[in-house]
């Protein structure tokens, strides 16, 4: 099959277009969606030091890759990575996500939940169970990955996520009927520093096909104690009605972000947390976490 | 055809040719889901599979 733009291979079809595009004309049109998503939201600007939460997984390691091939030539903007290493037997070791690092030339630091906060994810899990632990290992990675953040200087997190997982959480809260999330979304202590995703116009394949042509060593697996079941069924029901309808990924994610009201930028409802000093909502979820799992309740 | 499945075990199909598409559907998975390698490329499930070749099947993983 070949390139609607040249005569070389097509390495992929989309649906969505009606394009079907060779290596270099897909490099082209992924970077350019990219790139738009970061103009449109003004998410890189002069001064800026970008970090990369680096799992290693293919999400992350594409948009390592892809900052660095934007940003390396400039000398006002700094790209590093950080991985937490939360403590997974047998799952994502952190020297894994150095190595992307090292091969893409980007500084790498890394931090464990062990030193942090002297309990692993395994130990986590034994306590409280699969279902929990996941929202748990949520809050804390992010503390986590915040208190890195500030040591570093990171004005920016990027974030892999794809048009795939902003579609699936708009049609979540829809059916979950939750319009407070769609409408405002959460504006919790990891809003310290601004979360962006140069990837929330690009399909989920098409990051794993960036992914495979690019980084070496980026890895397949998902999180063993990843327990969502209510965002599987929805990957599920979407993945089967877009093969039919291709465009409405694109329109789930237009809807949410029409839906969603403007961020207000004031300090307004901002506390920290008396006992961390963390920034934080009403109560430091972290610092709750933590006792819990101390006491071991 | 050599078909080597996401979990890494092998099928091998009689069928002389067959679009990708086709082949994908009939193991029930959904093409928009995967990346296919035939005979070492990345190619669209739009192209035929002959006999004789191999397909790889990625499918990957959410989240991280
Ligand atoms: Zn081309
Ligand atoms: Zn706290």
């Amino acid at each position: 099959m070949q390139c609607s733009k040249c005569r070389r291979d097509a390495v992929i079809y989309q649906r969505y277009s009606g394009l079907h595009l060779c290596e270099q004309h897909f490099n082209r049109d992924f970077e350019a969606k990219a790139k738009r998503a970061i103009r449109e939201h003004r998410w890189i600007e002069s001064g800026d030091t970008v970090a990369v939460a680096l799992s290693g997984s293919k999400d992350s390691s594409a948009v390592l890759f892809f900052l660095h091939r934007l940003l390396h030539e400039r000398r006002d903007v700094r790209l590093m990575a950080i991985t937490v290493d939360e403590g997974i037997g047998g799952y994502r070791d952190p020297g894994l996500a150095r190595a992307i690092a090292d091969t893409i030339g980007v500084p790498w630091v890394t931090a464990t939940f062990a030193e942090a906060y002297g309990l692993t994810l395994d130990e986590i899990v034994a306590r409280k169970g699969t279902n929990l632990s996941c929202s748990c290992c949520g809050v804390l990675r992010r503390a986590l990955m915040n208190r890195i953040a500030r040591e570093e200087g990171v004005t920016k997190f990027a974030y892999g996520f794809n048009l795939d997982d902003e579609a699936q959480s708009v049609l979540m809260n829809a059916l979950r009927g939750d319009a407070e999330r769609l409408t405002r979304p959460v504006r919790e202590a990891e809003r310290m520093v601004p979360r962006i995703k140069p990837f929330m116009y690009i399909p989920e394949r098409e990051v794993a096909l960036y992914a495979f042509l690019h980084v070496e060593g980026f890895d397949l697996a998902g999180c063993p104690y990843a327990g969502d079941a209510l965002r599987g069924d929805v990957r599920g029901i979407l993945d089967d009605y877009a093969y039919r309808h291709p465009a409405t990924k694109y329109s789930l994610v237009n809807l949410g972000e029409a839906l969603r009201e403007p961020e207000r930028v004031t300090g307004e409802g901002l506390r920290v947390c008396e006992r961390c000093g963390e920034p934080c909502g009403k109560i430091c979820r972290t610092c709750q976490i933590l006792d819990e799992m101390r006491k071991g309740t | 055809m050599q078909v080597i499945l996401p979990d890494r075990s092998v099928r091998t199909l009689s069928r002389t040719s067959a679009p990708i598409e086709e082949i994908l559907l009939e193991l029930g998975i959904n093409p928009t889901t995967v990346i296919v390698v035939k005979n070492g490329k990345v190619v669209p499930e739009d192209v035929t599979a002959k006999k004789g070749d191999e397909l790889r099947i990625l499918r990957f993983s959410h989240g991280g």
